[in-house]
Formats: structure tokens, sequence, C-alpha cells
């Protein structure tokens, strides 16, 4: 683990922070790293160094070990591959379950008359049939332009942040409540 | 001419798999081949499926019924074929979920809009397959998704004409459905699935200092 402070941090804020790891059982040494003065972890339980985030002099802690930090380095084959062959396993025997315990079954023959009073959708076109009955027929293109008008915006997104410069919250915000609405009405908000 | 020699695309893909990965990048790169195995198995079982359906409307049900009771795991390769296209649909809305979320996009835009293509056309494969069924709940949701496309302003109309073959629901509008779902279709989310891929295997090179 590496503790960075901050550029301009003195000799005596440097000691401050050695003495308060000292008194937690953590041995450093002291580097520079950049121009920034560095501490380096080399014993002691690495988790109470966190601690040292409380100095203002303290700019950020950086793992150098650790099983995310070991896996980090490792090559793509063979140790994650194994790692992504057990989840696409998991997903093909799961999905081979399905089409055992729930296969989908043969219809009826097709009835003109009478029509039936309620056509099931499938699942993933739910969200936009349930928009568009918001609107009466006669509004229907109105329906359609809002729904032109929020894919294209959801489209371009990346295009709109880098030129506006927007920060993250608004669009996360937005973007939290687009899933909120299409789960809604997925689910049968409106019917 | 890219080949599949030692300096071509056997080279990249031993490179790519050898070199040590980003976390983000992994879980893109994860991704992304969940979504090509998935979809080849969709393929796989497409075609075998293939082999016994009949798209014409007098011999539908008779068909799915062979495929059902008759084919050597025919009941498991349609079940397959249904659920593996709701599983693409789930995987490619997570794909674009981490993008949007996780801001993933930034700097390679391409990753959002390749992303952004791929889910309208595998829910269009999936509804177009719903349809191939043709039994009496699929006659009537295409009735119904026409009657919602006649409302799109300027083009509807005509939309809906094209996608129906005619001025009714008929024989045209399941030939051109299957033409959508076997042939066009699967073209174009191949083609998106590989340049997805392709791209990510580019970034994972980049990070590594293997070039572009």
């Amino acid at each position: 683990m590496i503790i960075v402070l901050e550029r301009g941090a003195k000799p005596e804020q440097v000691d401050e922070v050695v003495a308060s790891l000292r008194r937690d059982g953590i041995e450093v040494r002291c580097l520079r790293a950049a121009g920034k003065p560095a501490l380096h972890v080399l014993a002691g339980e690495t988790r109470r160094a966190s601690r040292a985030l409380e100095f203002d002099c303290v700019e950020g802690i950086f793992a150098t070990s650790g099983p995310r930090v070991r896996r980090e380095g490792q090559r793509f084959f063979p140790h994650h591959t194994l790692r992504w062959f057990a989840i696409w396993m998991v997903v093909v025997a799961t999905l081979v379950l399905l089409a055992g315990q729930l296969p989908p079954g043969v219809g009826r023959p097709i009835d003109l008359q009478p029509p039936p009073e309620h056509v099931v959708v499938p699942w993933y076109g739910r969200a936009a049939t349930g928009f568009l009955a918001l609107f009466p027929h006669s509004a229907a293109w109105l329906a359609w332009s809002l729904l032109w008008i929020v894919m294209a915006l959801f489209v371009a997104l990346p295009r709109f942040e880098r030129r506006s410069g927007v920060s993250r919250i608004p669009v996360l915000g937005a973007a939290a409540l687009l899933v909120a609405a299409v789960a809604y009405l997925a689910l049968g908000g409106v019917a | 001419m890219v080949t599949a020699t030692d300096a071509g695309l056997l080279a990249i893909a031993r490179r790519t798999l050898r070199a040590p990965i980003s976390h983000e990048l992994r879980g893109d790169l994860g991704m992304a081949v969940l979504l090509v195995a998935l979809f080849l198995l969709q393929a796989f079982t497409g075609i075998l499926l293939s082999l016994y359906y009949q798209p014409a409307p007098e011999a539908v049900a008779e068909s799915m019924q062979f495929i059902m009771r008759d084919v050597s795991w025919g009941w498991l390769m349609r079940g397959l074929h249904h659920w593996v296209s709701t599983a693409l649909i789930v995987v490619a809305c997570v794909h674009l979920a981490r993008a949007l979320f996780g801001a993933r996009y930034r700097g390679r835009e391409w990753f959002w809009y390749l992303g952004a293509l791929v889910l309208p056309l595998v829910v269009a494969l999936a509804f177009t397959g719903e349809l191939l069924a043709w039994d009496n709940q699929a006659y009537w949701t295409v009735r119904e998704f026409l009657s919602d496309i006649e409302t799109i302003p300027l083009i509807g109309p005509e939309l809906a004409d094209i996608v129906r073959g005619g001025s009714d629901v008929n024989a045209s509008t399941l030939s051109r459905t299957w033409t959508a779902h076997a042939l066009f279709a699967p073209w174009l989310v191949w083609m998106l699935l590989a340049a997805n891929l392709a791209l990510i295997v580019r970034d994972v090179r980049r990070a590594w200092g293997g070039g572009a």
C-alpha cells in the first residue's frame, strides 16, 4: 500500500502521519513519487492505514497488493478465462433448465372472430406500447415525437455530455428516471 | 489482407488473451464475448429449427407440432431458442447499463453507439421470432403492432404497408417476418457484435501497449 501526500506537504506533516501510523503498529518507509512525498507501508495491519486519510495533507491511498490488485495483473488467459467460463456455463445451464421446465407452447389456431379483448405484448415491448397507450389516438403523433426525442437524446448522450460539459449527476438522474419509467411501464403500471 | 496466421487474427487473439487486463476492460470483454456466445447459440438453434419450420400460414402449426413432438430434441431446441432470445435482450441491456452508469463511453463513443444499435436489433429479432409461431396470439399481436406503427407521423402508413406486404395481415406478412428474422436482422446483429468485440480487443491491446 502506498500513501501519497500532497506535493506541498511539510516534513513535520509527514512526520505526524508517520507517527500516527506507527502508533497503530504500521511500519512505513518514506519515498518520493512524481515529486510528491509518499509512504510505503511495509508491515502491520494495512486496513488501519486508511485512518491516514484523516490528515489533510494525505492525497490518497493506493493498494499494491490484495486479491483485486493481483487479479489486475493476471493475464486474461488462463486466469480470468476460467472465471468467465464458469459464468457462461451457469448462464447456459440456466437457459437449458428454463427451456426444459418452461418450454414455449404451441398456441391456438388463428381465430378472426371475435378478436381478443386484450392482446398480450411480449415483455420487452410493454414499455413502448404502455407509453403509446398514455396518449389518445388523435395525439399519437405527440407520443411518437416524444419517443423519438427521448431515444435521440439517449443515443446522443456521450456527445451531449462532452459538448455541454454537464455534470454526471443530472445525467445519472435522468438515466435512472428513464430506467424507472421503462420498468414501470413494462411491469404494467399503465394498463 | 488479414489472414489467420501467426501475424494475423490468431496472433491478435493470442496477444489479447495473454495480456494482463484491467478490471473495467475485463468486464467489457467478458460481456461482449457472452453476447457473441449467446448469439452463436441462437444461430445454431435457429438453423436447426429452420430445417423443419415452414413459413406458410397453412403449414406453420403442423411444422411447429412436428418440431415439438417428432424431431429429436426439437422441443429443447425451440425452448433454448426462445430463452436465449430473452437472455440476449437482458445481457444487451446490462451491457448498455454498464456503459451508461459507469461512463464507459467516455473517450470511446463507438462503444455506446454500437450498444445502442444492438439492443433494438435483438429486440426486433425476438419480436419477429414470436410472430413466426403464427398462432392466434401472434396474429393479433402483429395486428396491434401494425396499428401502432400506422400512427407514426409521416411514414407510418407506408411503413406498415411494407411490413404487412398488402392491405391486411396475410401470408406475405409471415413471409416478410421470416425474411427479417432469419436473413436480414441476424447478419446485422452479427456484424455489430463482431465490431463491438473487435474494438474492445483493440482497447485491451492499446491499454497494454500492444499498439492499435
